[in-house]
């Protein structure tokens, strides 16, 4: 208690002040409610708009040719056409793709992605994927994913075709140049695109504007068509070096502008209540599978809180299959408390099972004074063929807002393995 | 080389930490300054970046590194410091692995101060392995050959910084002029020795030793605990991987050194004296010579290069060992060639007459000298070890010249530096095995033998008893190499996170 009023005490008197929230407490069911709570404390302790001071999260200031920013973009409403659309919550993947009907779905086709690994509540998945007629996959390499695949067309690498890219860190756009032609018939994405468009009978001209045509030449040519649009750096700009996003504020708010009904930061947000039927306050609300929200019996079997966070190691699922990674990161390990581990009678390095009763996951375990009694922590991204798929212990659930995937809403038992 | 292609492309400037003139000079002009590695406690994190560079830029197996990382305190036991240490080769100002390779494969570049292994004259003998403080060389059985870091030699002489130290995201592993680097010659964790390693450590801050907020108990934050959890006092079972020992030698892998110490002890002594020349024929003392040589032989990884082990008598035991072998070898032949019936007496009619005693002293310098071989391990009581050869080989001088006296001096000494051994609990074996070696392997045998001095003893008793001596000095000399506490700093993972 103390230290908490001496953290206070601190970032309420030392200016400029500044608070860096770190990825993995947004993966909560409350976390959008967390966020707003200690957004607030930036605004109240005047850290907003100025140098040295402010909230660290997330820069999608180079997000400039996608909506990301306003997540209510990825769920458009029904257009006039009469064309059914419908989008699945990333969260919810499994449970609402074996929901969906009128039509029921029948096909999927997967590239830049690993589902099957990486969606929350994995049996879901799989069953939502097996549920299909067909299933297309454009991947590198044999993932998870990959293995339920009808088809699998072998994917391009980022070294084999040009585009511009921004960042979730820095606010630059940048040039990512074409280096290697793609090997044998890897082709890009477009270019498969292309061709099934040839043989699905789409015209030409319903291409134009929604995907380059076959060719370097093209692809060069799209890239300028969008730079354009933007008003933003030319291709010739960005082949000198990174180009800071066009609208960016060096200093976020430095221009007292904010986009809400009231022009002003909001403490209290009506908007919020109303988007996301949250409290207009930042209020405090228990996870919905949490230590002490969950219901007593299931508190009981799964008393341990389940963490998956991200590694050095890893962009989610990608690159420990290169024996380059794989070198210092040969298996996934399991981090518990010493006191957690004693009353399981689990020496450190003995195979343990993680498990509820969603699934379970056989892991190494580490002793690790560094973690709290009463939760352990594995990384996500071990693929169910490396042994350590994380996500057949969690569940499909939406965060308060944003329509994140609440993977850390998570309790588990764990238990020696023979 | 690709990597080596691709490795200039990002090229950093030699010597990040030395000041202007002082930098090294290429291009055929002599680098003046000794360089070296430089580690932050502070700032590794343990990440493996240098691992993996150093394996690309020397297109390494996967797996393999010249560098390791060793973690200390992984399971970050509160009150206990927890850092990692980043170690290559330190290419030393009086580097042991080149004082002591029998083969002269090592040598130091002038240009850069690296101490290099060339891996076509390296006759993997382990030597280097043994004799090196920090692990830095590690032998390569699928090659069999000893590798190890050569300062990226390649890319300093193009003006780079060594890989490992290029892929440092956090600027704790640095390289540049030894006498430009500050820190500590040696820091926790890391041997000190005398063989003057170019590194320097910044050791930990104060501050960062422990955490400044003390550990949580669980029922302080008022969470459930699960009813009988017992605060673990202590986790220090829980460093596994921080300190594993890597097992450099085993029984099975220096087994042929057990055949050919004992040999050279029993074939030593036997030569000693007259009478004991008299039980050793030539056939026998050349084919015993033989599978001794044989036996050392197998200990290497390029047998072919066998020869190359004597070439380095001005500074390795074990190079003088080979010698005096070759010279036993010799001396003993012609000493006992004499007495081969086929020989012609003409052949030998002008043999001197010094030729037997001097090959009784070639057999104990090399029994001294393969003694010596061993003083650059740590075995535990390896000070007056009872295995000793040179012990074993006075004992079966004294025994084969029927001088009670000196063999059981000899036996007594064994015994009381085994009983010793097992009183510090350095021997190898239990209580029962110690049992066994020391009463029926050597104080019974030695009884017998003896009172057969005053009364009349069956010849078979007296048989089955030098038998039992004999089985107890396997087992003895067995039991050193189990005991052998060769150093081994590392450990393989690279990482225990």
């Amino acid at each position: 208690m103390a230290q908490i009023q001496e953290l206070a005490e601190l970032f309420a008197t030392v200016r400029p002040a500044v608070i860096n929230a770190g990825f993995g407490m947004q993966r909560y069911t409350n976390s959008g409610q967390a966020m707003r709570a200690m957004i607030s404390l930036v605004a109240l302790t005047g850290n907003v708009g100025k140098p040295g001071a402010g909230w660290i999260f997330a820069d999608l200031q180079s997000h400039v040719f996608d909506a990301v920013r306003d997540p209510i973009a990825s769920f458009p409403p029904e257009r006039p056409d009469g064309v059914a659309r419908v989008s699945i919550s990333t969260a919810r993947l499994g449970e609402e793709m074996l929901a969906t009907q009128d039509p029921g779905l029948r096909f999927a086709w997967v590239e830049r992605g690993n589902p099957v690994t990486q969606n929350p509540d994995t049996h879901k998945v799989l069953e939502a994927f097996r549920a299909l007629d067909f299933r297309v996959v454009v991947e590198q390499f044999h993932t998870d994913t990959a293995r339920e695949a009808d088809i699998i067309l072998p994917a391009k690498t980022m070294f084999e075709q040009s585009d511009v890219i921004n960042a979730y860190w820095h606010p630059y756009l940048q040039l990512k140049q074409k280096v290697l032609e793609p090997p044998g018939e890897v082709m890009p994405e477009s270019e498969i695109y292309w061709m099934l468009a040839d043989r699905l009978g789409i015209p030409v001209e319903a291409r134009a504007g929604v995907m380059p045509e076959p060719g370097d030449a093209a692809v060069e040519a799209f890239l300028r068509r969008h730079l354009d649009a933007l008003g933003g750096p030319t291709l010739e700009d960005l082949r000198e070096g990174p180009v800071i996003a066009p609208g960016h504020q060096e200093i976020a708010f430095s221009d007292g502008v904010f986009a809400t009904p009231s022009g002003r930061i909001e403490l209290v947000s009506e908007e919020a209540a109303r988007r996301w039927g949250v409290s207009p306050l930042p209020s405090y609300d228990e996870p919905e599978e949490g230590r002490r929200s969950a219901r007593a019996d299931v508190r009981a079997a799964y008393p341990l809180h389940f963490m998956t966070p991200n590694t050095k190691n890893r962009i989610h699922s990608q690159f420990n299959n290169l024996e380059s990674i794989r070198m210092f990161s040969p298996a996934p390990t399991l981090q518990i408390h010493p006191d957690d581990a004693a009353a399981r009678g689990i020496a450190n390095g003995e195979n343990v099972r993680v498990f509820n009763d969603r699934g379970h996951v056989g892991v190494a375990a580490n002793l690790d004074h560094g973690i709290r009694p009463g939760c352990v922590s594995m990384t996500n991204g071990w693929w169910i063929t490396e042994g350590g798929s994380v996500n057949f212990c969690s569940l499909g659930r939406e965060t308060d807002m944003g329509h994140g995937a609440a993977f850390h809403d998570n309790l588990v038992q764990v238990e020696r393995v023979g | 080389m690709t990597a080596g292609a691709v490795a200039r492309g990002g090229a950093v400037a030699l010597g990040n930490a030395a000041a202007p003139g002082s930098a090294a000079e290429v291009d055929g002009r002599t680098i003046g300054a000794r360089k070296g590695f430089r580690l932050d406690l502070n700032l590794c994190t343990g990440c493996g970046a240098c691992a993996v560079a150093c394996a690309v830029e020397n297109q390494l197996d996967w797996g393999t590194s010249w560098r390791f990382i060793e973690t200390f305190n992984p399971a970050h036991e509160p009150g206990l410091p927890h850092y990692h240490l980043s170690l290559a080769c330190n290419h030393c100002a009086d580097a042991p692995c080149m004082n002591h390779c029998p083969a002269l494969a090592y040598h130091r570049d002038d240009l850069t101060g690296a101490v290099l292994l060339n891996p076509d004259q390296c006759i993997g003998c382990k030597y280097c392995t043994w004799a090196c403080p920090y692990d830095a060389p590690r032998f390569d059985a699928k090659a069999g050959v000893v590798s190890k870091c050569t300062f990226c030699h390649h890319r300093q002489l193009e003006g780079l910084t060594p890989a490992c130290v290029g892929q440092c995201p956090t600027g704790a592993l640095t390289f540049g002029d030894l006498d430009a680097l500050t820190g500590d010659a040696s820091v926790a964790g890391f041997p000190e020795s005398a063989a003057e390693p170019s590194i320097r450590f910044a050791p930990l801050r104060g501050g960062a030793s422990a955490p400044a907020v003390a550990p949580q108990v669980a029922s302080e934050v008022a969470l459930e605990v699960a009813p009988g959890v017992a605060r673990v006092a202590s986790s220090r079972a829980a460093h596994s991987g921080a300190h594993l020992a890597r097992v450099k030698t085993t029984l099975a892998s220096e087994g042929p050194l057990v055949a050919f110490t004992l040999l050279a002890a029993l074939l030593a002594g036997l030569m000693a004296t007259p009478t004991g020349r008299a039980l050793l024929t030539f056939p026998a003392f050349l084919t015993l010579m033989a599978a001794a040589g044989t036996a050392s032989t197998l200990h290497l990884g390029r047998k072919t290069r066998a020869w190359r082990a004597v070439l380095n008598v001005s500074r390795s035991w074990l190079s003088r060992e080979v010698a005096f072998f070759s010279l036993f070898g010799v001396l003993g032949a012609l000493s006992l060639a004499p007495t081969w019936a086929p020989a012609p007496a003409w052949l030998f009619a002008a043999l001197p007459g010094w030729l037997p005693s001097s090959a009784a002293a070639a057999g104990f310098a090399l029994l001294f000298a393969v003694d010596r071989v061993y003083t650059v391990t740590h075995t535990r009581g390896l000070a007056f070890h009872s295995a000793r050869v040179l012990l074993t080989g006075v004992m079966v001088a004294g025994l084969s010249a029927g001088l009670p006296w000196l063999w059981g001096a000899a036996a007594a000494a064994k015994a009381v530096s085994y009983g010793g051994r097992v009183a510090r609990g350095a021997a190898a074996g239990s209580g029962v095995w110690a049992g066994a070696r020391l009463g029926p392997g050597l104080v019974l045998p030695a009884a017998v033998l003896l009172a057969g001095q005053a009364i009349a003893v069956p010849a078979a008793a007296r048989a089955s008893s030098l038998a039992l001596l004999a089985l107890g000095e396997i087992v003895d000399r067995c039991a050193f190499y189990l005991e052998l506490d060769v150093p081994s700093g590392g450990v393989t993972k690279y990482n225990a996170s």
